[in-house]
């Protein structure tokens, strides 16, 4: 819509470009020949306009090429100034009785004159170049900070499930009946999952230690509910240095691995391993695959758009991502690669 | 009375936790506990327990499932976590519900409705092979044939049961309670007032119930019943 208003006023301002030389004609009577031939002058600030809008400015002045901007301006405006005013001696002279016995000493001042003529649409083309991505960029950010805020609210909602918390709460009232010291670890566990959810996860990004320790501690209070025939593992090479990771965007590759990976009656296993060099993040999951009963419909594959998005959202075109199954369906595999 | 029951849950520690409860409940003899409906089904079938606490979400069958394919006598107290739950396990006629994480005194109260409801079955069952009863009448307890009862009218917080041979004994009694002892389909409750013997019925007109010279109506509510007894002994 915007750009069709934009081009209109384009067409329109051309035209009216175009148009103008009848409302100083000089000729006696009009001369189709003429016009065409007059045509020359709005044709070339035509010229120097676009190549200023569309290649000059965007390409020199806003990649803080002034100079080489200027400089090709200049050459251009005075050549191009000076074949004109020739070019319309030319003409006027071949068309207007008695042009050539007019007064043209000033050849100079009117080559000046036209040459200002084509530096002012210069100037105006690279000013609503500039405008124009100004716009453009304003709105970006605008959408940018949108999509961020819708991510992070759904992510608030949906990144850890709420049945997780009931289930493991249920957990923890029956452990309580049987082994209160395993029982106060693992509230102990889940106050830290909490803390990590509510504060640390609301920055952009977090240490990968403290993700790994989220990661681990999800682990331990997931191991608690299954039963001894569940093989879980989880191994992580803690950083040495400082490295940073957008916050809870691995938590739902794993939540996937158990909510799927896991039987209650069949052997079944789940396999994390995280491991970083510092400038990689890898993270590898595997499980069994236990096909889901065609009752099942919790999840739609939404956990694992929601995963891409956030990829896509904190590290664009720095991620791989290879999920599917191996073993004759026997196991489930997925690995993120991050470059950090 | 003794209840055999069991414990489906695919979390360890749930079941694990209702296994102690099911244990210290005096009535309660825990049969068996299944990680999951698929473990159970095999044991379930051959050897029919009378109650079963089940948790509805689990991998591979649900409780809900589960429940649907599970012999009648069997009664099912569901257990959850998600509240969404509850109606779903009602339609499958759940004798309750409990909510995880379960207290014991929540267990017990579950468990509890579950024995009257097995006493009133097992009297019910009595009352059908002996073909008679005792009421409270006068400070006496009184024999009644089942064969000898025409219909029983129900007065606010007694009730009236018409005999044969035209003698009517007053009890302190709820309807409710009454039919819920007496045989079904052999008696029926036909009207909020009146569970009539069906097989004494002389005529049946519409929406009445014809018994000499009384006529009992036969309410919206109950006409479905009535209407296929009479259905399903009647030459057309």
């Amino acid at each position: 819509m915007n750009k069709h208003i934009a081009g209109m006023c384009h067409l329109a301002f051309w035209a009216f470009l175009f148009l103008s030389p009848l409302t100083y004609w000089r000729g006696t009577g009009f001369n189709f020949v003429h016009y065409m031939l007059t045509c020359m002058q709005p044709l070339v600030v035509m010229v120097v306009f676009y190549l200023n809008y569309l290649v000059l400015a965007p390409k020199l002045f806003v990649a803080g090429k002034h100079r080489y901007d200027l400089l090709i301006n200049v050459v251009l405006l005075i050549s191009l100034g000076t074949l004109v005013h020739y070019w319309m001696d030319f003409v006027n002279g071949m068309f207007v009785p008695g042009y050539r016995d007019q007064d043209t000493v000033g050849t100079l001042s009117y080559i000046a004159r036209d040459v200002l003529n084509l530096a002012i649409f210069a100037a105006g083309a690279t000013a609503l170049a500039l405008a124009r991505r100004w716009v453009t960029a304003d709105q970006k950010l605008k959408e940018m900070e949108a999509a961020r805020a819708q991510a992070e609210l759904r992510n608030l909602r949906n990144q850890i499930n709420p049945h997780f918390l009931l289930n493991t709460l249920n957990n923890i009232y029956a452990l309580t009946a049987f082994d209160t010291a395993k029982a106060q670890e693992a509230i102990q566990v889940l106050s830290k999952m909490m803390r990590h959810i509510l504060y640390d996860y609301q920055k952009p990004m977090i240490p990968l230690k403290e993700e790994i320790d989220f990661l681990e501690n999800y682990v331990k209070l997931m191991r608690i509910r299954l039963p001894q025939s569940v093989e879980v593992t989880f191994n992580a090479v803690q950083p040495t240095g400082t490295v940073e990771v957008a916050p809870m965007i691995l938590i739902s590759l794993v939540e996937n691995a158990f909510k799927h990976g896991t039987s209650p009656t069949e052997k079944s296993f789940v396999h994390i391993n995280i491991s970083t060099n510092g400038q990689q993040l890898i993270c590898d999951i595997q499980n069994s695959n236990n096909p889901k009963t065609a009752s099942d419909h919790s999840g739609h594959g939404i956990g694992l758009q929601q995963v891409e998005r956030r990829l896509q959202l904190a590290y664009p075109d720095r991620y791989t991502w290879e999920q599917g199954t191996r073993d004759n369906d026997k196991t489930y595999y997925s690995t993120i690669t991050i470059q950090l | 009375m003794i209840i055999n029951c069991a414990i489906i849950d695919d979390e360890p520690l749930a079941a694990g936790l209702l296994k102690s409860y099911a244990e210290k409940t005096p009535f309660l003899n825990l049969v068996g506990t299944y990680g999951s409906a698929v473990e159970a089904m095999k044991e379930i079938r051959n050897n029919p327990v009378h109650l079963l606490f089940l948790d509805i979400q689990m991998p591979e069958l649900s409780g809900i499932e589960f429940a649907k394919i599970l012999p009648k006598e069997t009664k099912i107290i569901f257990t959850t976590a998600f509240q969404q739950y509850a109606i779903e396990g009602y339609k499958v006629s759940a004798l309750d519900y409990l909510m995880k994480p379960v207290s014991y005194e929540d267990f017990l109260k579950a468990a509890n409705k579950a024995l009257d409801w097995f006493c009133v079955t097992q009297k019910q069952q009595t009352y059908a092979a002996d073909r008679f009863m005792y009421v409270k009448s006068d400070y006496k307890l009184v024999r009644v044939a089942l064969d000898d009862i025409l219909y029983i009218e129900g007065l606010k917080d007694y009730i009236r049961i018409y005999l044969q041979d035209g003698t009517k004994i007053m009890s302190l009694m709820n309807m409710k309670k009454m039919e819920d002892y007496l045989p079904r389909p052999e008696f029926l409750r036909t009207h909020r007032s009146y569970i009539v013997h069906m097989s004494k019925a002389e005529a049946i007109e519409r929406f009445r119930i014809v018994f000499g010279d009384q006529y009992l109506p036969i309410s919206d509510s109950y006409k479905e019943d009535v209407q296929q007894y009479f259905d399903s002994h009647t030459l057309s």
